[in-house]
């Protein structure tokens, strides 16, 4: 018996399972969308894990998440909404389509009216570098070469989406 | 006091900043305003409150409440370009009524009531046409003071809103100017159109055609004032207010996010109860494979690296030595044995017992993992079987384990069947 997989199968099990996200415009991405069924079932078949496949990007859900990696990543981005939007910046816009600078995102985080929050996530001593870097690697942003500048990949839209998901629920608490 | 229209245009003109600021405030209340209220704006523009009453620019009615008659709303509205809102029904009912105007215009046979019929179309849909010129720059006046946020109100509110607007008035407002809608007004007035177009040739009568031509025109150019108000609201209001609320909820949320790590940090929240985005964990050390006696093994090495002295090991007084060689005689020996037991059921089974055999008349039968391991070697040595005695072995795995009890170790081990294979 032959045991036959799609195309880069190891780099795609591989990807997924290091909380990766597969976009659109990557190689794999055609053999996720045109093997779907076979990827839905063998993550949840291995490994009781949620293939989630959209338009612009795939990834996996499980129920054991990385609470300190969500908490970074929603904190920082909420904070820079937030001073986006003092500076009359459209933020939804500027995040889809706008280029960061490592130095200008510190800054502003630091200097932050919530700035007591960013210290709270504690990336102090590692610098936000290092934070930044492993979203790069999660394809959540894609930093350039020099590593000085970085711009949000489509996953951003899960924050969107979460942001959202807190709105609506305190509309409906609050009537 | 001679009231007449000329005195009451003269009123409104000496006191237009009163009249505006009077007609901002009804407007907060649906044109109902209380009379304290109403004498505290006169008195502040020093403007008689009876002359109010007089000119009829305001009516009493009951517990000490005035309102502003429609006919004065109305033409302030236009004169301060402020209209107010009511429900999107207000202006549906134009849809239905014209819908239902040229109904009747195609059976009607009358010619005195085509008339009528024609005029009453005509000035039906003037006033949509102004409803919804007036409502679409009303919606995006509003709009865009949502959006500059003069008022100062909460984004939560900000994003309630436009949300509002867009259900309740934008969107049922698009759909009955939108072109692909079979039922909006803009099929209805292309219909009634062509009629007017042939009509204004084909009516019998002279009079009647000019009415219909007169149709036609009227029609023609509030189709093109409501494919224009249908752009104005497909490619700019929806979009300003659907960003409006995309943007007022993603703010919401982040503060509200931010708000929450800063309850938990005080300890007035729990942690648990924080909403987390789910993403995935890196699972790369879950899915390394490892045996599960390497920790173990890791730990004791670790123990023995952090001991500072070297230890040796002397034998104990009475110890009896235990040497055993597995050397060449030996190794024939239990080779010579292996090829007389043929077939052996169990090979490692085989291995224990034979060692037994061999040390149950000595004094230490210590049966230990050095000895059985270079007895179990035994399997590993084909070519010499074949050499030695002419012979080739086949071994067979069968299903299930054996467990093997040595003085050092307890080994599970596979239960392996050894039998002569026929060259």
């Amino acid at each position: 018996m032959t045991f036959e997989t799609p195309k880069n199968h190891y780099e795609i099990v591989n990807d997924l399972l290091k909380g990766k996200f597969i976009l659109w415009n990557e190689v794999y991405f055609d053999t996720l969308t045109k093997e779907q069924d076979f990827y839905k079932a063998f993550f949840k078949e291995s490994f009781g894990y949620e293939l989630v496949l959209r338009k612009e990007f795939a990834y996996l859900l499980s129920k054991s998440t990385g609470e300190e990696f969500s908490k970074r990543f929603t904190v920082i981005l909420s904070i820079l909404c937030y001073e986006w939007n003092l500076q009359g910046r459209d933020i939804k816009d500027r995040i889809e389509n706008g280029s960061f600078s490592v130095f200008e995102i510190q800054t502003l985080l630091e200097n932050s009216t919530y700035s007591d929050i960013f210290k709270l996530i504690k990336l102090k001593e590692e610098g936000i570098e290092k934070f930044l870097k492993e979203l790069d690697q999660r394809n959540i942003i894609k930093l350039d070469n020099s590593k000085e500048t970085f711009e949000f990949t489509k996953a951003v839209d899960l924050f969107f989406e979460f942001a959202k998901e807190i709105a609506e629920s305190k509309l409906a608490s609050a009537e | 006091m001679n009231i007449n229209g000329k005195s009451i245009l003269g009123f409104l003109h000496r006191n237009y900043d009163f009249v505006h600021r009077l007609f901002s405030i009804a407007k907060q209340t649906n044109f109902f305003i209380k009379e304290e209220t109403l004498k505290d704006v006169c008195r502040e523009f020093e403007v008689n409150f009876d002359t109010l009453k007089e000119y009829r620019i305001v009516r009493e009615q009951r517990n000490n409440e005035y309102n502003l008659p429609s006919v004065y709303v109305q033409f302030l509205s236009h004169l301060f370009s402020d209209f107010s809102m009511p429900l999107h029904e207000s202006v549906d009912k134009y849809r239905v009524s014209i819908a239902n105007y040229y109904t009747q215009l195609l059976q009607e046979k009358e010619h005195n009531k085509i008339n009528d019929l024609i005029n009453s179309l005509v000035s039906e849909i003037e006033e949509f046409s102004e409803i919804i010129e007036n409502r679409t720059q009303q919606l995006l006046k509003e709009t865009r003071e949502l959006k500059s946020n003069l008022s100062q109100i909460d984004y939560l509110e900000k994003a309630r809103k436009a949300s509002y607007w867009i259900d309740n008035y934008i969107i049922p407002l698009n759909d009955i100017l939108e072109r692909e809608n079979p039922h909006s007004v803009y099929q209805e007035l292309t219909r009634i159109s062509d009629f007017a177009s042939r009509q204004q040739y084909e009516y019998s009568r002279f009079e009647i055609r000019n009415q219909f031509t007169t149709l036609y025109l009227h029609s023609k150019s509030i189709i093109d004032e409501v494919l224009k108000n249908s752009a104005i609201i497909s490619k700019e209001l929806l979009p300003l207010a659907e960003r409006i609320k995309s943007e007022s909820q993603i703010l919401t949320g982040a503060i509200a996010y931010l708000e929450d790590i800063r309850q938990v940090a005080l300890g007035l929240k729990k942690g648990e109860e924080l909403p987390q985005i789910t993403f995935f964990e890196n699972t790369r050390l879950n899915h390394t494979l490892y045996s599960e006696s390497f920790g173990q093994d890791a730990k004791f090495l670790w123990e023995r690296l952090q001991e500072d002295e070297g230890f040796v090991l002397q034998p104990t007084e009475n110890e009896v030595f235990d040497t055993w060689f597995f050397d060449l005689e030996t190794k024939n020996h239990y080779k010579k044995k292996l090829i007389q037991d043929l077939p052996i059921d169990n090979f490692f089974q085989w291995c224990y017992v034979s060692l037994q055999t061999e040390f149950q008349e000595t004094e230490t039968q210590n049966i230990n993992t050095e000895k059985f391991f270079a007895i179990s070697s035994l399997l590993f040595l084909d070519e010499e079987f074949e050499k030695d005695f002419q012979i080739k072995l086949d071994t067979v795995f069968e299903p299930g384990k054996v467990e093997i009890r040595l003085t050092d170790l307890i080994l599970e081990v596979p239960k392996i069947h050894l039998k002569t294979l026929r060259k």
